[in-house]
């Protein structure tokens, strides 16, 4: 420390040495009188003292401290503020040396406050995005449903039971034409208001293999799968035949899906012809496992009048051929009840992001 | 199940009346992929990528027009009258925006209480610092250390 202290290698460095502390005569004078380098340079004030001689007794001194003052101001340099902050800082260092235990407490209470400050704000930051993904757990991973209008202007948006009773569709191809694919939508169709079960298989048990080789050849084509034929089916006791599982069959497009990334946690192949998925749940309920048979019961009045409509506009029309009268289904009773087989390709146990978890749970 | 797979799969399971119709039947198998799209149900939207982009700000508001403009968009594209949309997971966002605020809130405030405590902490050491180094600063100022080089040497 060199803060009015004695003359230091530095102060000779700097060429304090032949002029400071002495009088004009050459004699020395106590040293509290010699502003040092280091008090300028900190802002420390220049300290004259009272004149001081002990040659004349403290009489005659005055024209000599006088002096020496004058060669002072006009001698001495200010330390620069790097050498002033280096001295501090040294000083402080030797303090923290000395004081520990204070630094560290300082020291961990300041970095505990901007340590949680920052993990606040990150998370606060981030906190969005959690609440996202807890929205698509509930909702699905998907930002909105397009829903057609009902004639009466109302439209159901309640996804988990939607059931389009009015035969109102959206037409996808058109969509895509009309917004030059700039939008991303997948489409989906709903059958909620069916039935499924699994009573079948009892029935197809009893087919020798030539029999069920046979149905299965003019049941689909190429046979790449075999299910059971209608006629069988009809055939077999009508006690078997009931579908005791409410569902909501949906369809839907895999590969369009992915695209747009809608349920980016399915990531099972597409389905092939007469596979279908379950959930968890249902399967435990009708007791299948992968591979096995459920046979769906489809209330398809409205869908089987606008496949109607559409045979007779794209192919009863052009070709002049008979037209099929949409009175040849009727809703409510077996006209337009549709039931078919499917083969359990995968069992879910998941929404994955393509459901509303309340759709899946119900 | 898949979409382009069922008009052909009931094709093969038509409820009696329409069985009978060959050309109907057929029609299905050999259109049916396209034909199912001309009704769909519904559509699902996503909003483009990286949609999570559109949910990152913590104000609901700036979320809300991010969504709602792009869902205007399509329903300006396809009528305003023939279909509506709605946005589920928006309307979720908006119950757990206030979940977000008061966790902001909350957070402010704990930021807030360590803030006065470290102050509390760092003024008692300081002043345990000073105290104890009287006689020290004495000298320096003794030396001629100045009042504004000794709250600089204190605060450094």
């Amino acid at each position: 420390m060199n803060v009015g202290g004695s003359i230091t290698a530095s102060d000779q460095d700097r060429g304090y040495k032949s002029e400071v502390g002495k009088t004009a005569g050459g004699e020395l004078v106590p040293h509290a009188s010699r502003p040092s380098s280091a008090t300028a340079a900190a802002g420390l004030n220049t300290v004259v003292p009272e004149p001081f001689d002990l040659a004349d007794g403290g009489n005659g001194g005055a024209a000599d401290l006088a002096y020496e003052k004058q060669a002072v101001d006009g001698e001495i340099k200010d330390y620069s503020l790097a050498s002033s902050s280096s001295f501090f800082l040294k000083h402080s260092y030797r303090d923290i040396g000395r004081r520990r235990f204070h630094f560290c407490l300082s020291f961990c209470s300041v970095f505990i406050v901007v340590w949680s400050a920052l993990v606040i704000n990150t998370l606060v930051e981030k906190g969005p995005i959690v609440f996202l993904k807890l929205a698509e757990g509930l909702q699905g991973q998907y930002d909105g449903i397009v829903y057609p209008v009902l004639s009466d202007g109302r439209f159901d948006d309640d996804l988990e039971s939607y059931h389009n009773s009015e035969g109102v569709f959206i037409n996808y191809t058109k969509v895509e034409n009309v917004t030059q694919s700039k939008f991303n939508l997948a489409p989906r169709k709903q059958f909620c208001d069916s039935h499924v079960g699994t009573n079948y298989p009892a029935a197809i048990a009893d087919m020798d293999k030539e029999e069920f080789s046979d149905y299965s050849s003019d049941f689909i084509r190429a046979g790449k799968t075999k299910l059971p034929p209608i006629d069988k089916y009809r055939n077999s006791d009508k006690s078997e035949r009931l579908f005791p599982h409410a569902e909501c069959l949906m369809l839907m497009d895999t590969e369009k899906e992915r695209a747009i990334d809608l349920g980016s946690r399915y990531t099972f192949p597409p389905l092939d012809e007469g596979e279908c998925f379950i959930n968890e749940d249902q399967a435990m309920i009708m007791k299948v496992k992968k591979g096995d048979y459920i046979y769906h019961s489809l209330k398809m009045y409205q869908n089987l009048v606008g496949l109607i409509d559409a045979y007779n506009a794209k192919v009863a029309v052009p070709e002049g051929t008979e037209q099929i009268s949409r009175d040849i289904v009727q809703a409510g009773n077996e006209s337009s009840v549709v039931e078919f087989p499917c083969k359990v390709a995968i069992i879910g146990n998941q929404t994955y992001g393509k459901f509303p978890l309340a759709g899946v749970e119900d | 199940m898949e979409y382009k797979h069922f008009l052909p799969l009931i094709a093969r399971y038509l409820p009696a009346p329409l069985a009978s119709k060959n050309d109907f039947k057929q029609f299905l198998l050999n259109n049916g992929t396209s034909t199912i799209f001309e009704l769909s149900d519904f559509l699902m939207m996503t909003l483009p990528r990286p949609r999570v982009n559109y949910y990152q700000s913590t104000n609901y508001y700036n979320i809300q027009k991010g969504v709602t403009g792009y869902a205007n968009e399509v329903i300006d594209a396809l009528g305003f009258y023939p279909v509506r949309i709605s946005l589920d997971v928006l309307k979720s966002m908006e119950i757990f925006s206030q979940a977000i605020l008061f966790l902001g809130l909350i957070f402010d405030i704990i930021i807030l209480l360590f803030i006065i405590l470290s102050i509390l902490l760092i003024y008692s050491l300081l002043m345990i610092s000073v105290e104890s180094k009287t006689f020290e600063f004495g000298v320096m100022r003794m030396q001629g250390l100045s009042k504004t080089g000794l709250i600089y040497m204190i605060f450094l």
